[in-house]
C-alpha cells in the first residue's frame, strides 16, 4: 500500500509561549490624521474669490525679459511650496489684479493675479463617513476606532515577522510529518515551473540564467543553486500544507480551489499577461497546496496577534 | 482638470486637454498602485488643476500593449502633448511634487 504525506503527531501553535516577543502597541497618529482628512476630500469646493488666502489657489500672468519665464494662466496653490517659499510669501494676501515684482528662478519676474480660487474644506461629519460604506462605521468615532485598528494592524504586521516564524518553527519541529519523496519533488517541479515561467514572461530562459540575470530577482547565482534553494523550500511548504491540511480538517474547515481561477487573472495582470498564460505557471494542485500553507500560516498569525501586545499599565 | 479614468478611445485626447498631464497605469489587484493612488488623491486635493490620467490596465488592455505596460504601477508624464518621462513603480509624494515642479512650472 502506497503511503501518502501525512500529519503522523500535532504539536498545537498555542502550546508556544511568545511572552519574549510582547511588545506595546504605538499607532501612528499622522497617518490616521491623513486619512481623517482624505475622507474630506470629496467635500471640497473651490469658488471664485478676490483674495488669497492658505490652500487656495490663484492663475498669475509672469511677464519678464526672459521670454522662457513668461507665462499666462499659470495656476499655484498657497502652501503647495512649488513655486518656492519667496514667492508664495509674495502671493500670500494678494487680490484680484494685484501686480507685483518677485525673484522667481534666479530672475525679477512681474506677477499679475487674473483670479483667485478659495478652497472650502468643511468639518468631517458622520453623514461623510457613512458614505465611505464601510461595514459598521456610520459615524467620525467609529472611523476614529476603524482607523486606529488599521494602523495596529499595520504595526503588527511590520513587527511580528519573528514572532510568527518562531511559532511555525516550534510547531513544525515538535510535530511528527511524514513527506513523501515524491510529493517533496512535485512541489520541487511546480517551484521551478513557476519560475521558468516568469523567467520566460521575461524573455529568459532559466536554465541558462547568468549570476547578472538573477541579481534583483532571486537571490542565487545559477540555476543549480536554484534548484538547491527551491528543494529547500519545497520541504517547508510541503510540511505546513500537511500542518494546514490537518489544522482545517480538525476545525471542520472546507479549503478548495474556488478561488483558483481569480487568483489567475489577479496573478497575471501586473504581468500583462492573460490567466490562461499564468496557468501554465500556476497549476490548480499547486494553487491548492498553497491556500493550505496559507491557512496555517493565517491561523498561528491570528494566535500571535492575540497575544502580541501588552496591554496592562504594569506589563513591561 | 482633476482625476479622469482613460479608455482606448479617450486616452489621446485626455492627454492632450492640458500642458502638463500625469497618466497612471493601474490594476485594482495591485497593492504598490493603492497607495500611488492615495499620493495622488492628496495632490489633487491640494492642486485640483492637475490633470490627472487614470487607466486600468485590466479594463484596457489594449492601451497596456500599446504602451508596452508590462507591471503596473507605471507612471507617463505629458508635457505639450508630449510623453517626457515613463516610470515604473511608485513615486512617493516629494518625488511627484518634483515632477510637478519641473514639468508644469
Amino acid at each position: 500500500m502506497a503511503v501518502s504525506s501525512q500529519v503522523l503527531s500535532y504539536y498545537s501553535f498555542e502550546q508556544v509561549d511568545i511572552t519574549r516577543f510582547r511588545i506595546r502597541p504605538e499607532i501612528n497618529r499622522q497617518k490616521v490624521e491623513a486619512e481623517f482628512s482624505r475622507a474630506v476630500y470629496p467635500y471640497i469646493t473651490w469658488t471664485d474669490g478676490t483674495e488669497l488666502y492658505a490652500g487656495d489657489y490663484a492663475v498669475l500672468i509672469i511677464r519678464s525679459d526672459n521670454p522662457k519665464l513668461c507665462r499666462s494662466g499659470l495656476k499655484v496653490t498657497i502652501g503647495a511650496g512649488l513655486l518656492g517659499a519667496e514667492f508664495e510669501k509674495a502671493l500670500s494676501g494678494k487680490k484680484v489684479g494685484d501686480s507685483f515684482s518677485v525673484l522667481w528662478k534666479g530672475e525679477t519676474v512681474f506677477v499679475t493675479v487674473e483670479s483667485v480660487k478659495n478652497r472650502h474644506k468643511p468639518e468631517l461629519s458622520d453623514d461623510m463617513i457613512a458614505a465611505l460604506n464601510i461595514p459598521d462605521v456610520k459615524t467620525v468615532a467609529a472611523y476614529q476606532t476603524h482607523l486606529e485598528k488599521k494602523e495596529l494592524d499595520e504595526f503588527f504586521f511590520e513587527h511580528s515577522r519573528d514572532a510568527v516564524g518562531y511559532v511555525l518553527k516550534q510547531v513544525q519541529a515538535n510535530s511528527s510529518i511524514l513527506v513523501t519523496e515524491a510529493d517533496w519533488n512535485q512541489t520541487v517541479e511546480w517551484s521551478v515551473n513557476r519560475l521558468a515561467a516568469l523567467a520566460a514572461m521575461d524573455g529568459m530562459e532559466l536554465r541558462t540564467m547568468t549570476p547578472e540575470d538573477f541579481r534583483g530577482r532571486i537571490p542565487v547565482k545559477s540555476y543549480d543553486e536554484l534548484v538547491v534553494l527551491m528543494q529547500r523550500e519545497a520541504w517547508e511548504s510541503v510540511r505546513m500544507s500537511l500542518l494546514g491540511e490537518y489544522l482545517a480538517k480538525q476545525n471542520g474547515d472546507t479549503i478548495n480551489a474556488d478561488g483558483y481561477e481569480t487568483f489567475l487573472t489577479e496573478a497575471a495582470a501586473p504581468w500583462g499577461r492573460t490567466a490562461e498564460e499564468y496557468r501554465k505557471a500556476y497549476p490548480e494542485a499547486y494553487y491548492l497546496q498553497n491556500e493550505y500553507c496559507d491557512y496555517f500560516r493565517r491561523a498561528v498569525t491570528a494566535y500571535v496577534r492575540k497575544n502580541y501586545f501588552k496591554e496592562e499599565k504594569n506589563e513591561h | 482638470m482633476s482625476i479622469k479614468f482613460a479608455e482606448a478611445s479617450t486616452f489621446d485626447n485626455l492627454v492632450r486637454e492640458d500642458d502638463f498631464v500625469i497618466v497612471d497605469f493601474f490594476s485594482t489587484s495591485c497593492g504598490p498602485c493603492k497607495i500611488l493612488s492615495t499620493f495622488l488623491e492628496d495632490l489633487e486635493a491640494e492642486l485640483p488643476f492637475l490633470s490627472i490620467v487614470k487607466v486600468n490596465t485590466m479594463e484596457a488592455p489594449e492601451l497596456a500593449e500599446r504602451f508596452e505596460i508590462h507591471a503596473v504601477p507605471t507612471l507617463f508624464f505629458y508635457q505639450g502633448g508630449e510623453l517626457k518621462e515613463r516610470h515604473l513603480g511608485v513615486l512617493d509624494e516629494d518625488e511627484l511634487r518634483e515632477r510637478i515642479e519641473r514639468y508644469l512650472y
